[in-house]
């Protein structure tokens, strides 16, 4: 069952007890919501079942389809201030042909996949928070797990399947713009050509850059839907409590994407 | 059926039920009133195991939903139906997907099955031909009927009712309040009902019971539970302009 | 309807899927700058030092990009680098493989010179080429600097204070009419004498700028600055000895007035000799036309030179020179 009872506890007695509390709780949230990851990772056999297989397909739509625009935008612009900065910068010492290099690294390596977790954060995530939060508040959850349909099954596994395959798909499309992006204005600002500039782009830059991108932009998608349906299924008090999640949902997901990110770069890149 | 054994249920320090026990027989229509806050929902999602006491057991037939676990949760839920207040519809899926959606997602029947079931069950609660229509596309007390036909399609032992007629007219209460009486007579079920409205609590109800600070006031046949002489049950018959059951029975002959 | 929205939504999102694949294959395939159809050739080089190579940068000869490197593994004997290579290369004896720097920003490549055309193809070719260490741009011009530092520090800012010395003693002298050539700044008839030859020896260096005649060639030949070094340490050898009176020229600087006489005298006969030499008379006039000597006199003077290094006192001149002219 993944509805629970609202724990009621007396008002901590002073600060200290009032941070030891918040520490707890989170560290709660923490240990809860990667339960939900996992018991929502074990019902992916499901995939493809009869049962499931409409709701996958759609979440895919939804968060790969309908997210097109807004990734393109993103993706093109990022890619475009990159070279626009570094290249006016490094035209100073006459290395702006490098730019294709520098944007293309940073757009696999680091940019892509945050500038697409962050997107898809803000519009997926909190769609999902949203979505779930007021079917919370609104007996919904409570309805399915009384017909002994598991929510994580139901609802989660479909929005877990979806963001996996498709933040990195996404993150292609991202990088691909991006590197694009630079590439129009290394043309049009700084007056370098499309042939250097690919040239440049793609002669440094290796395939690791491009699959640890990847590989943070699936654990991004998986924070970003971890995040969303545990405060999705554990918010309160209606109205207000479905807008508390979907705020948390997006902080949280920012706030844990840098962080992974952070950290699968220390990893790899040493 | 259902036995409620010194049930205490706790909220921080406010105590909702304190040691409540009852027992609710099979085929009857057991009938839950009080005032808003009084713990009858709350007793009611002790039984379907949203909540767990602190103190007691709760027992259906001889399982103890308060303390099973894992699979024997579903198990035991299996022999639930539960109308939810807010009907508890799934926005996206249509009347019918709707109806549909606890068979095809615990019980592996083919599809054709599936979609005559949920078009008996829609006929039952006098909903034919509105299959195609979205939750919110459709009035609340059709809400309320496409949700009763969803708790009914897995045919369970027992259909429970959160406030079945809250927010709805006082014509269309009385409709649900025969339907509800209707589905106990045609299918055989046990029914737990909380609801605040006295006339279908005296009207579908085999046995009232009022629930005050936390223990049954009154607990009786409807007749009984009209003649009571506890002051919160003369309260609560008097704010509702009840004097004796003939005043039920004219609400539901207009 | 509902079936067809859902046929629709199930396009999309496979004909997008495909469409990201496709692009994240072909990216992965421009990124490893692998020709799937091409073959390609290991290499494997050995350096003492990789220069901060590193997997993935460009191999390149002529000036064209060949492969990239592949693997760099540190092993007792060296730093092994692997290389893929697109075409083959027609290394010859003298091949030089080194690592060099891409734009003082950094970077790094791997520059083959295939070698001299002339000489014979390397075959078969080793299992493992040998690679030579290069010059790092910053780290060749730190070393420069030290040297030169190391260089003034050791001797010749001492060796040119003595000169300085030396030459104000001797200006001095000059300049009060004393010595020999004290009277040749003040007798007309000398300076007349002197005038002449210098006129001859501006034709003979003009000459000598051309390149024509063996000294002429001497000069344009590089290797002839070694022993000018060698004879710029004799020059100080020299001057020390003028400033002790010791040697003839010592002698003239003295305040013997028969040198002088002996100096007139001579310069009479220099004369004399310098027009013949102009005119390619006796054996220096001859060197000074005479193109067919240059071979012998190179063999005597690399003779000479490897005699000199046997008495080569004057090292920190000879670093200080090579290095001045090695800037330039």
């Amino acid at each position: 069952m993944i509805t629970r009872e609202p724990q009621i506890v007396d008002p901590p007695a002073n600060t200290f007890a009032a941070v030891g509390r918040a520490l707890i709780q989170a560290w709660q949230g923490a240990g809860r919501g990667l339960m939900m990851l996992l018991g929502a990772a074990a019902q992916t056999p499901f995939l493809f079942s009869r049962k499931n297989r409409a709701d996958v397909m759609n979440q895919l739509y939804l968060v790969g389809i309908k997210s097109l625009g807004v990734v393109t935008v993103v993706g093109l612009f990022t890619g475009m201030i990159l070279a626009l900065q570094v290249g006016l910068e490094l035209r100073r010492y006459g290395q702006e042909n490098s730019i294709g290099t520098l944007v293309s690294i940073s757009m696999l390596r680091e940019m892509g996949p945050f500038m697409t977790g962050l997107v898809i954060a803000a519009s997926v995530g909190s769609a999902i928070a949203a979505q779930m939060g007021t079917m919370t508040v609104g007996e919904e959850i409570a309805a399915l797990d009384v017909m002994g349909i598991s929510p994580l099954r139901y609802l989660m596994m479909p929005r877990l399947v979806a963001l996996a395959i498709m933040m990195p798909l996404l993150t292609v499309y991202t990088n691909l713009l991006g590197i694009f992006g630079g590439a129009i204005v290394g043309a049009s600002q700084l007056g370098i050509s499309w042939e250097a500039y690919f040239d440049n782009a793609f002669r440094y830059a290796e395939n690791k850059d491009l699959y640890v991108g990847l590989f943070k932009s699936f654990l991004f998608g998986l924070i970003i839907v971890t995040v969303a349906c545990y405060q999705g299924f554990t918010a309160t008090e209606g109205a207000v409590g479905v807008g508390r999640a979907t705020r948390r949902t997006v902080i949280t997901s920012f706030l844990l994407i840098l962080v992974v990110g952070y950290f699968v770069t220390r990893l790899f890149y040493q | 059926m259902i036995r409620f054994e010194n049930v205490t249920k706790r909220f921080g320090t406010h105590t909702v039920l304190d040691g409540i026990s009852y027992d609710i027989h099979h085929g009857e229509t057991f009938v839950i009133v009080g005032r808003s806050g009084s713990g009858k929902s709350v007793s009611l999602q002790n039984m379907i195991r949203l909540l767990t006491p602190e103190e007691g057991r709760v027992w259906v037939g001889d399982d103890c939903i308060s303390e099973a676990e894992g699979a024997d949760v579903t198990r035991i839920l299996a022999r639930f139906g539960v109308l939810f207040q807010s009907a508890a519809l799934l926005q996206w899926l249509n009347v019918e997907d709707n109806v549909c959606l606890p068979l095809r997602q615990t019980q592996h029947l083919p599809e054709d099955d599936i979609r005559a079931r949920a078009a008996e069950k829609l006929a039952l609660v006098g909903l034919e031909g509105v299959g195609d229509r979205m939750p919110s596309d459709i009035s609340g007390g059709m809400r309320k009927r496409v949700g009763l036909a969803r708790a009914i399609v897995t045919q369970p032992e027992i259909i429970v009712y959160d406030e079945p007629t809250s927010g709805l007219d006082p014509v269309i209460s009385r409709q649900i309040d025969l339907l509800i009486d209707n589905l106990r007579q045609r299918l055989g079920v046990t029914s737990v009902v909380v609801t605040h409205d006295l006339y279908s609590a005296l009207k579908i109800g085999s046995r009232v019971a009022m629930l005050h600070e936390g223990r049954f006031a009154v607990c009786a046949p409807p007749e009984e539970f009209v003649a009571s002489s506890h002051p919160v049950v003369r309260d609560f018959l008097r704010a509702q302009g009840i004097a004796d059951m003939d005043d039920v029975r004219k609400a539901f002959d207009t | 309807m509902k079936f067809k929205k859902q046929v629709i939504i199930e396009s999309t999102v496979g004909l997008f899927s495909f469409a990201v694949l496709a692009a994240l294959f072909l990216l992965t395939v421009v990124l490893n700058q692998e020709s799937l159809f091409r073959q390609q050739r290991p290499v494997e080089i050995v350096f003492d030092n990789a220069m901060g190579l590193r997997v993935g940068d460009v191999v390149s000869a002529r000036g064209v990009t060949v492969g990239k490197v592949k693997q760099i593994d540190l092993k007792r004997d060296g730093v092994h680098v692997m290389a893929l290579l697109t075409t083959g290369l027609h290394l010859r004896e003298d091949y030089i493989i080194e690592v060099q720097p891409t734009s003082v920003l950094g970077g790094r490549y791997l520059n083959i010179h295939e070698g001299n055309p002339d000489l014979p193809p390397l075959h078969p070719q080793p299992q493992v080429l040998t690679g030579t260490a290069s010059a790092d741009l910053i780290d060749s011009a730190t070393q420069t600097i030290e040297d030169i530092r190391l260089a003034l520090n050791d001797g010749i800012l001492e060796d040119a204070k003595a000169t300085m010395t030396h030459l104000r003693k001797i200006a001095t002298r000059l300049g009060e009419g004393e010595g020999t050539l004290g009277q040749l700044l003040v007798d007309d008839a000398v300076y007349a004498e002197v005038k002449a030859i210098a006129a001859n020896l501006r034709e003979v260096s003009d000459k000598l700028v051309k390149g024509e005649g063996t000294i002429g060639k001497l000069m344009h030949d590089g290797r002839l600055y070694d022993d000018a070094q060698v004879v710029a340490a004799n020059l100080r050898d020299v001057s020390d000895r003028l400033a002790k009176g010791e040697g003839t020229m010592g002698k003239l600087l003295g305040d013997d007035d028969q040198a002088y006489q002996d100096l007139a005298a001579t310069l009479t006969a220099w004369r004399e000799m310098s027009e013949a030499i102009a005119s390619g008379e006796g054996t220096l006039g001859r060197l000074v036309a005479d193109e067919e000597m240059y071979l012998e006199l190179k063999g005597l003077v690399r003779e000479g030179r490897a005699a000199l290094d046997d008495i080569r006192e004057t090292s920190p001149i000879t670093t200080f020179t090579s290095i001045f002219f090695g800037v330039f």
